[in-house]
């Protein structure tokens, strides 16, 4: 099990965002620089009537970007902006209780910020049709240790200390979409102490 | 009618490990090799009644080691109430599975279980474990726990409940006990294609694909069945990745001397019924196993052991965690063979 | 082994409950309960008319909960081939038939946040089964039922009083019209509609749905249709070396029944995929819902149920 496993079905694998041409209303999500794959997003995509669009940041003071100087006001029709991922995610859910059958979802942004607003999406009642993401930003991990059942944020290293029991964990490929997070199992299981030096894989 | 002597006192799949396995258990083992070499299939066939005696006498098998696993799965619930999960749209998936188990061992085993049904006032006796329990089917509030919880308790093996939808089977409730190597909850909710994501090889060779065809077009009352192995050092059926960091390292204790005793060839008898109120699907994962020494009693057995473990791809190898040991297991069976 | 499960069961009530729908009850004969279904399950029953057997498929629309019956509605099809007909002239209390195992292509979709139901005329018989599920499960839940009259509202008077907040009545002789606009709009996330009816109907529902954004997940109808007449044509069995003439009236797979050769089937009219048949050669008219595109471009496969041969001939390698 120590070996690296690849070509792993569960692993995502991610897109750029596309428009379906069928939506009639359109949520547009992003977090940090994610906010370049929505500008992208709607440049490619002119016949979107603007009246459809509503868009929700999340940046943080440090962030160079500022999405109204990318987004014009009459592109869309509202923009919202947060000043946390966490303050966007505490909205979302209200806001798609408020939505209709027709809103397509596009997320952009980090692994684990598109699987954080999926779940939302998907505890909503949406279908894995109606959203598309796309992935810009940081490719860190969460990491479900099976042993203590903790799960262990931002890992960037194939090996870490599971911030709930301490083990080293090797993390693959097998993923869970409720879970929004990889499998991790103890890395010495089978030779106490034999732990390989970690590399950084997911910055 | 099938009578069954229950081990006793109970034996135990940790610590000592004392399960053994009767001359009668050894005889009716599933051995699961048709050929010297060893790929993925989609091996399944109709499940239907074997001779009597063996392992397809009934619907479920009930077997010797039947109260030890009842305890085992108890022990491993109580350390780790999370080996039983389900997602909320599972109810009558659930009931559908306590319905069937319910009924198929009274009606194969009236010895020892028995269901009298009043309308939806019924009635549950299981000797072998004590219980006599009147429930309202369909009411939550007339059992201990969830209905595939307090059934799965009473039933040897594993139970994954599937709901059907988008062309698709969801693994959305789930009783595992004795894992090889797969984890509830991290697994709860995963399509067929994802649940079954770590396999190696098998994708590309689009045996998925032709078993979700074959499985999502499953009948009632005509359930199917295929066989699947690995192997285990000692008889422990809880090899889990929740414990994996307290097993694995047994896999580094093999040596020439203790191969016999401590390899399990561990098969997996997995069957799939079409649930009749959900039509939803249900997987059992039967596991029996056996140690090196009892099933190289059987020369032929013994034979084919050898020339499967010895053609072995490495790639299943190292999936089923043998590559540690597989020389010497390897070199311990070609006794066997000459 | 056969895979096409039945029972003979014996009719314990026949009601005409509109002037066109003719409403079942069976028990098995051997007193035994039928299996359990799951909402919107069909079954096809057989009836003998003294020459052939005729077999159609039926949704259940009895209550999920007492198996020692089952219960069908039968629309009377003039047009049709004369199954129905059948039903209604010469199926009586008493009178025997087969009836096979539950099977469902159409099922509840179990994690929607809400079920909204589009049903015209005998289209309502699946949502018999599915409203009682919901109301067990306390789903949320709306139907939308389109009759040509009051009179031909088979149940309509029965769901009206039983779920007055859920169920909505168009009585197109009152001039009320259901509006799938309407319907499908403002339906909150997570919705799912299932729509049945008649083909028109249906498509209509489907056109908007689709129209308005509606995910293809999220939109379920009962799509099997009867076959229809042909031009007659033989088939060669390569197998079992024998020739066999199709008749116009009758599907590739009644003529192969008759002929006693049994396929696996469960709709009988190219939804369910059991009867998939390899043909070795001969030109096909594919009408089924199963084969995808390319299978049907690849012209080595039938379904028998509801496909014909385009030519005079097909070889079946069976
Ligand atoms: S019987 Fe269902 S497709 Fe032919």
């Amino acid at each position: 099990m120590t070996e690296e496993i690849s070509e792993i079905k569960s692993k995502p694998v991610y897109d750029i965002l596309q428009y379906d041409p069928k939506s009639r209303s359109n949520l547009l999500v992003s977090e940090g620089n994610g906010l370049v794959g929505l500008v992208d997003f709607l440049n490619g995509s002119e016949s979107i009537p603007p009246s459809t669009i509503n868009v929700m940041c999340a940046i943080s003071n440090a962030e160079p970007l500022n999405p109204s100087s990318y987004i014009s006001p009459d592109r869309c029709n509202k923009m919202r902006l947060f000043d946390s991922v966490n303050a966007l995610l505490e909205d979302l859910p209200v806001t798609l209780s408020n939505s209709q059958m027709g809103l397509r979802l596009y997320i952009c942004g980090s692994e684990i910020f598109l699987w954080r607003v999926a779940n939302l999406a998907r505890a909503a009642g949406m279908h894995k049709s109606e959203y598309s993401m796309q992935l810009i930003g940081s490719k860190a991990r969460r990491v479900y240790c099976p042993h203590c059942k903790t799960t262990s944020e931002e890992v960037t290293t194939d090996i870490h200390e599971c911030v709930g029991c301490g083990l080293s964990l090797v993390n693959c490929d097998h993923f869970s979409r409720e879970m929004g997070a990889y499998l991790g199992f103890r890395v010495d299981a089978e030779a106490h102490g034999e732990i390989p030096e970690r590399k950084e894989l997911y910055r | 009618m099938t009578n069954v002597a229950f081990k006793k006192p109970l034996e135990t799949y940790r610590e000592d490990f004392t399960y053994a396995n009767s001359e009668k258990a050894i005889k009716r083992f599933p051995f699961p090799y048709p050929e010297d070499q060893y790929m993925y299939s989609v091996n399944m066939e109709h499940h239907v009644r074997g001779e009597t005696g063996s392992i397809y006498e009934n619907t479920f098998d009930v077997d010797e080691h039947y109260l030890s696993e009842m305890e085992e799965r108890r022990i491993v619930l109580e350390k780790d109430p999370d080996r039983f999960v389900t997602l909320s749209h599972m109810d009558l998936h659930q009931w559908d599975v306590l319905e069937l188990l319910m009924e198929s061992f009274a009606q194969d085993y009236p010895k020892y279980f028995s269901l009298t049904k009043d309308g939806d006032h019924w009635v549950w006796e299981n000797h072998p474990l004590g219980i006599k329990h009147s429930f309202i089917f369909g009411d939550k509030s007339t059992l201990p726990c969830e209905p595939a919880e307090y059934i799965t308790r009473q039933a040897q093996g594993d139970f994954v409940l599937m709901d059907q939808r988008d062309n698709d089977l969801y693994a959305d409730t789930a009783m595992i006990t004795c894992a090889a190597d797969w984890s509830v909850p991290f697994d709860l909710g995963m399509s067929f294609m994802e649940w079954h994501g770590p396999v190696p090889l098998a994708h590309g060779m689009g045996v998925f694909e032709r078993a979700l065809k074959y499985l999502l077009m499953i009948r009632l009352g005509q359930p199917v069945r295929r066989l699947n192995w690995t192997l285990t050092i000692n008889s422990r059926m809880d090899t889990s990745p929740e414990v994996y960091h307290e097993w694995g390292h047994e896999r580094g204790s093999i040596t020439p001397e203790n191969v016999g005793e401590k390899i399990h060839l561990r098969v997996e008898v997995q069957t799939l019924f079409r649930l009749p109120r959900s039509n939803g699907m249900l997987f059992g994962i039967r596991t029996y196993l056996i140690s090196m020494e009892d099933l190289c009693k059987n020369p032929l057995w013994a034979q084919r052991m050898h020339r499967v473990v010895k053609s072995l791809h490495p790639e299943i190898m190292d999936y089923k965690g043998i590559t540690r040991y597989h020389k010497t297991l390897q070199d311990w069976l070609s006794q066997f063979d000459h | 082994m056969s895979t096409n499960f039945s029972h003979t069961a014996r009719v314990i009530r026949a009601d005409q409950v509109t002037p066109l729908i003719k409403h079942f009850s069976f028990e098995r004969v051997d007193g035994k309960p039928f299996s359990p279904f799951s909402a919107g399950s069909h079954v096809v029953i057989g009836m003998n008319n003294g020459t052939n057997t005729h077999k159609n498929p039926y949704s259940l629309v009895g209550s999920s909960n007492n198996f020692m019956e089952y219960e069908i509605a039968v629309r009377l099809d003039s047009t049709g081939r004369g199954g129905s007909l059948f039903m209604h002239n010469n199926i009586e209390l008493g009178s025997e038939i087969e009836i096979g195992n539950p099977y469902n292509l159409f099922p509840v979709y179990k994690p929607a946040k809400k079920h909204l139901m589009i049903a015209g005329g005998v289209g309502i018989t699946p949502f018999m089964t599915y409203i009682d599920e919901m109301n067990l499960m306390h789903s949320n839940f709306e139907l939308h039922y389109s009759v040509r009259d009051f009179e031909n509202g088979a149940f309509a008077k029965e769901l009206q009083d039983k779920y007055p907040n859920q169920v909505n009545l168009y009585i197109q002789a009152n001039g009320v019209m259901a509006n799938f606009n309407e319907i499908l709009d403002n339906q909150p996330l997570g919705t799912h509609v299932y729509v049945c009816g008649p083909q028109q109907m249906v498509a209509d529902a489907l056109r908007i749905a689709d129209e308005m954004g509606w995910p293809n997940s999220s939109v379920h109808s009962e799509e099997f249709k009867a076959p229809e007449p042909g031009n007659p044509f033989t088939v060669t069995l390569a197998k079992s070396d024998c020739k066999i003439n199709v008749r116009s009236r009758e599907s590739l797979l009644e003529a192969l029944e008759n002929a006693n050769i049994e396929i696996p089937y469960s709709c009988r009219g190219g939804a369910c995929g059991f009867c998939k048949t390899e043909v070795i050669d001969g030109e096909i008219t594919h009408r089924d819902y199963f084969l995808t595109d390319a299978e049907k471009a690849s012209g080595n496969c039938i379904m028998p149920c509801i496909s014909r041969a385009q030519g005079d001939h097909l070889t079946l390698n069976i």
